[in-house]
């Protein structure tokens, strides 16, 4: 488990410099239209998300991945 | 609603930093704005089960420069039966403590105490600190009945490559404390017997040997390290890296465990013990992509591991479909599996209880697959009220697993995993004020 951390974070790092850079990836400023839609935003419906969020919370024994984890919430 | 250059540009690192914190709208040009996004959920269990209603008020003042204050308020009403962590038995079982119950004959015991109202609130805010950097802190408080929530966060986002690639880093800290009705449970202590008078059957009739104190705590430490990239012109790419830690009191108070004979039957219950600590792990990805000029679909995908010995894997499917000029119906899948704890245990044979450190019949730590399917309709007209409604299906399979060795025979004639089954309707509406 404690090595698998800092591989993870190298990969994301080394991961997103090499793809950053690459020519082929990205959109320039003029072709972001369809980026700036409500609707593209990674989290379009933060509200309903954190509705979701709150109900696996409570009857599974995962929560995060998208945000933070803790919870706030008494059901252990 | 006309978006400037710079809204454009900086939509994806707000957007990133979105996911952390308190969040904000989609891209406004117009200073001093409020953005306001509400919604009710109603969830109802099957069998009277819990049945919640959830309204949530969320307000985004926009206040020019691409700073956003955020304040959001939930409330969340349940009530209804939770299994209490008990087998089924072929005669009536009472449960005793402040309000006893009593579950029928070869029914699943539910403590239908269940019943409280959670308010949860929280302000947040964010701002650039250049063309490429953002800061975010937010503070959260929630309240329930016997329990009580206090967290703060820090996040910080950094664009590269033209926009085109966001880094982030988030911290988030709480600070929880329970204080359970009857006070908090010995782990692994015999719960009294109900109508028992104080004798000396080595059980603690008057509960005053039983309470390990009146309250507990525990502390969550957050950290979640976020990538997120332009692929092309139409999608996006985005992958998470969250550790979650946890110490402190970490049981349910009012979760117990049955202790069987050979036959099946319950001898008496034991309350349950979950380690101190715990440890979460969880790589998150996700793709999203606008198709046929007209649809938005997305896939993510979660892993989560932890030191109980749970792993999970979710996966989430949304579609999108434009129909008309601005409605869209969204249908919705979402696939989750998860390993039970290396704890867990649907009940423990007699004289297990003493032999163990740790026990957990709760359901949520055993190994089961669950599945939602859903559909959303809703509007989407740029610079107006936007709503949408939202019905969804939810069904968890569990499957069996911890059966105590010199009682499995005697527990065969249960139900011992039954499956659990909910609706959710989800109301929402949202506007520029």
């Amino acid at each position: 488990m404690l090595r698998t951390k800092p591989v993870l974070i190298t990969a994301i790092l080394l991961g997103s410099l090499s793809l950053g850079a690459c020519s082929h990836l990205g959109a320039k400023p003029w072709e972001r239209s369809v980026l700036a839609r409500p609707d593209m935003q990674a989290s379009a419906d933060p509200v309903q998300a954190g509705l979701d969020d709150h109900v696996y919370f409570s009857k599974e024994a995962s929560s995060g991945g998208r945000g933070f984890g803790g919870g706030g919430c008494g059901c252990n | 609603m006309q978006l400037t250059p710079e809204d454009k540009r900086r939509a994806l690192a707000a957007a990133t930093l979105t996911l952390l914190g308190g969040g904000l709208p989609s891209a406004q040009a117009e200073d001093k704005t409020w953005d306001i996004d509400t919604a009710v959920m109603v969830y109802a269990e099957s069998d009277n089960r819990v049945q919640a209603v959830e309204p949530v008020l969320k307000g985004t003042l926009n206040l020019g420069a691409e700073r956003y204050f955020t304040a959001k308020l939930v409330v969340d009403t349940l009530t209804g039966a939770s299994p209490n962590g008990a087998t089924p038995a072929s005669t009536p079982q009472t449960f005793a403590g402040p309000s006893p119950y009593t579950a029928d004959p070869n029914e699943t015991p539910l403590d239908d105490r269940f019943r409280d109202t959670r308010f949860q609130g929280l302000v947040d805010y964010q701002f650039p600190l250049s063309d490429v950097d953002t800061l975010g802190f937010g503070v959260n408080a929630g309240t329930e009945y016997d329990f009580v929530s206090l967290g703060g966060n820090l996040r910080y986002a950094r664009d590269l490559f033209q926009h085109n690639t966001t880094l982030s880093a988030g911290l988030n800290f709480e600070s929880d404390s329970i204080d359970p009705v009857g006070g908090i449970p010995i782990p692994l202590a015999v719960m009294r017997v109900a109508s028992d008078s104080d004798d000396d059957d080595g059980i603690d009739d008057d509960m005053n040997g039983w309470r390990d104190g009146s309250s507990d705590s525990k502390t969550v430490t957050d950290v979640v390290l976020g990538w997120t990239q332009v692929i092309d012109p139409k999608s996006l790419f985005q992958m998470n890296y969250s550790l979650s830690a946890s110490s402190g009191y970490q049981n349910d108070p009012y979760k117990v465990l049955s202790v069987v004979g050979a036959d099946g039957e319950p001898l008496r219950y034991v309350y349950e013990a979950r380690p101190d600590s715990r440890s979460k792990n969880a790589l998150f990805m996700s793709y999203k992509r606008f198709v046929f000029d007209r649809d938005v679909t997305e896939i993510s995908y979660r892993y989560m591991t932890d030191d109980w010995g749970i792993d999970s894997h979710t996966v989430d499917l949304s579609y999108r479909w434009y129909f008309g000029t601005a409605h869209y119906l969204e249908p919705h899948l979402r696939w989750y599996s998860q390993t039970a704890a290396d704890f867990y245990h649907v009940a423990l044979d007699d004289g297990e209880e003493t032999l163990v450190s740790e026990a957990s019949a709760d359901t949520r730590l055993a190994e089961f697959d669950a599945v939602t399917a859903g559909i959303k309709i809703g509007s989407a007209v740029p610079g107006r009220g936007n709503w949408s409604l939202r019905l969804e299906y939810y069904q968890q399979s569990p499957k069996l697993g911890g059966v105590p060795t010199q009682a499995a025979d005697g527990l065969s004639k249960f139900d011992l995993q039954p499956e659990l089954s909910a609706v959710m309707l989800t109301m929402g509406y949202r506007f520029t004020w």
